[in-house]
């Protein structure tokens, strides 16, 4: 029984059960209640609490069973005049870019030598921008395949977007790599828990490159067609843009793709900008601020301590996201493609020369 | 020593049979009832009338700015991760390149390609 744990190849399946079963979908799930609940906030009403099993509502958690019920009893409807195999492929794109995000991102560092990442290879920044931009084809055999005009101009819409903003998404990553010199998300990690004056200021990526974070942090947000960059869904131009013929527990898919996302998307922005799983002043041996002596705590215990920290990020992040969907309101699409291509775009390169520069010089 | 990428063919494996299994049992619980009204795409209470799977030529040009800038940046990974090793010599290579990129984007700019409110 020892020996079956102690196999790579049954840690890692074990890792991707844990993670993807116990930690992305039950927060995937959480995450659309919390969107209706913050929304509900936003607006003054008092959101989603109905559904109950007997006395018990629990705020509105039963909703996500209900909702997913639903979704799973309707017809599994195409129209007329489908490309059935488009149609069927389809949602399958953007679920797949959603949930393969995870095998690089570290929840959590190593425990003796059992470390809590799937994958860690030399490629790994790469192989983020690679696998993100499959989420693209879904978005355009969703609208192409139906004969439905909105969901025709829902996917040029979505295409011309994710394209664009894949290409600052990659310019604003370019300083990230001088400064931390490696694209293995393991290094970039490591590098943040280093810190400058003597042990005083951490290393993060938000302070060592702000405007790659603001660039980055955008063209997440277009990437993921969310407020304010909506138009390729604009519910009150296009109806619900390219996956407007989808029904039911295809719609589904698309839908619980778009929160698991929205999670793997908040753990890369932790772990790339905002120190990953590190906490400040907190070593592999315990706390120690500046100069001050060294606070020794057990492995396991700083191993907890940074899954903690990394959990609070990551809601952190959901939450500014959410929060800034409810907030800002969407742009027009002309828009949307200026500030990427004439502002986003020389203000990356700009970035990039003054971190070579300033890595030059210092 | 495992295999680097045995993590990806799990979480592909993963991905896809959890994506169709929900479609499997949408096929198998819900309802089965067709109409020709019902299969008609949805086209807000209009009567249907066939589409043409047809662009705005402006999207070609977005498209041909991603090939050109896609390309252009990936050139600079490379580079990035060795700024120290090639130093000031490498600096102003790269510097002859975004050069060569800056013009770029003027030039897109000052063509007005991206100004859709205007004509």
């Amino acid at each position: 029984m020892l020996e079956l744990l102690i196999n790579p190849y049954i840690q890692t399946i074990l890792k991707v059960i844990f993670l993807i079963f116990l930690v992305v979908l039950p927060s995937a799930a959480l995450l659309t209640l919390m969107e209706r609940k913050w929304s509900a906030l936003i607006q003054d009403r008092r959101g989603p609490g109905r559904a109950n099993i007997g006395k018990f509502t629990f705020l509105g958690i039963f909703h996500i069973l209900a909702d997913g019920m639903k979704l799973a009893l309707k017809e599994d409807f195409y129209p007329a005049g489908t490309n059935r195999f488009l149609f069927t492929i389809a949602p399958y794109f953007g679920f797949f870019s959603a949930v393969t995000l995870f095998a690089l991102l570290p929840i959590t560092s190593p425990l003796g030598n059992f470390t809590f990442q799937i994958v860690d290879v030399n490629i790994g920044i790469l192989m983020i921008l690679a696998y993100m931009s499959f989420s693209i084809y879904g978005a355009v055999l969703a609208g192409w395949s139906t004969d439905n005009k909105y969901g025709m101009l829902g996917a040029v819409r979505a295409s011309a977007q994710m394209i664009s903003y894949e290409v600052f998404l990659g310019v604003s990553l370019l300083g990230l790599l001088v400064v931390y010199n490696s694209l293995r998300i393991s290094d970039i990690v490591a590098g943040q828990n280093e810190y400058w004056f003597n042990g005083l200021i951490p290393k993060w990526g938000i302070l060592t490159q702000p405007i790659g974070f603001l660039i980055f942090f955008t063209a997440i947000l277009a990437e993921m067609k969310r407020a304010p960059f909506d138009a390729p869904e604009g519910e009150s131009e296009i109806v619900a843009g390219f996956f407007i013929e989808y029904s039911g527990m295809r719609f589904a898919l698309f839908f619980l793709a778009e929160y698991i996302s929205l999670v793997g998307m908040a753990m890369l922005i932790s772990t790339l900008f905002l120190g990953s799983y590190h906490f400040p002043w907190l070593l592999d041996a315990g706390f120690k601020l500046g100069s001050l002596p060294l606070v020794e705590l057990p492995q396991w215990l700083v191993v907890f301590l940074r899954f903690i920290t990394f959990g609070g990020k990551v809601l952190f992040c959901c939450w500014l996201i959410i929060s800034i969907r409810w907030s800002l309101p969407r742009f027009k699409f002309d828009q949307i493609m200026k500030l990427g291509w004439n502002r986003l775009m020389p203000l990356g390169i700009l970035n990039l020369i003054i971190t070579i520069l300033v890595t030059l010089l210092f | 020593m495992v295999n680097n990428y045995f993590g990806y063919l799990v979480l592909v494996v993963v991905s896809l049979g959890m994506a169709s299994s929900f479609t499997l049992i949408a096929v198998l619980l819900g309802p089965k009832k067709r109409s020709a009204v019902k299969d008609l795409p949805f086209e807000t209470g209009m009567p249907y009338v066939p589409s043409a799977k047809s662009v705005n030529v402006k999207f070609y040009l977005v498209a041909m700015l991603f090939l050109i800038f896609d390309i252009e940046v990936a050139f600079l990974y490379p580079y990035a991760l060795k700024v120290k090793e090639y130093g000031w010599t490498g600096f102003i290579a790269v510097s002859a390149f975004l050069l060569v990129l800056g013009i770029g984007i003027v030039y897109e700019w000052r063509k007005k390609i991206l100004e859709w409110d205007k004509d």
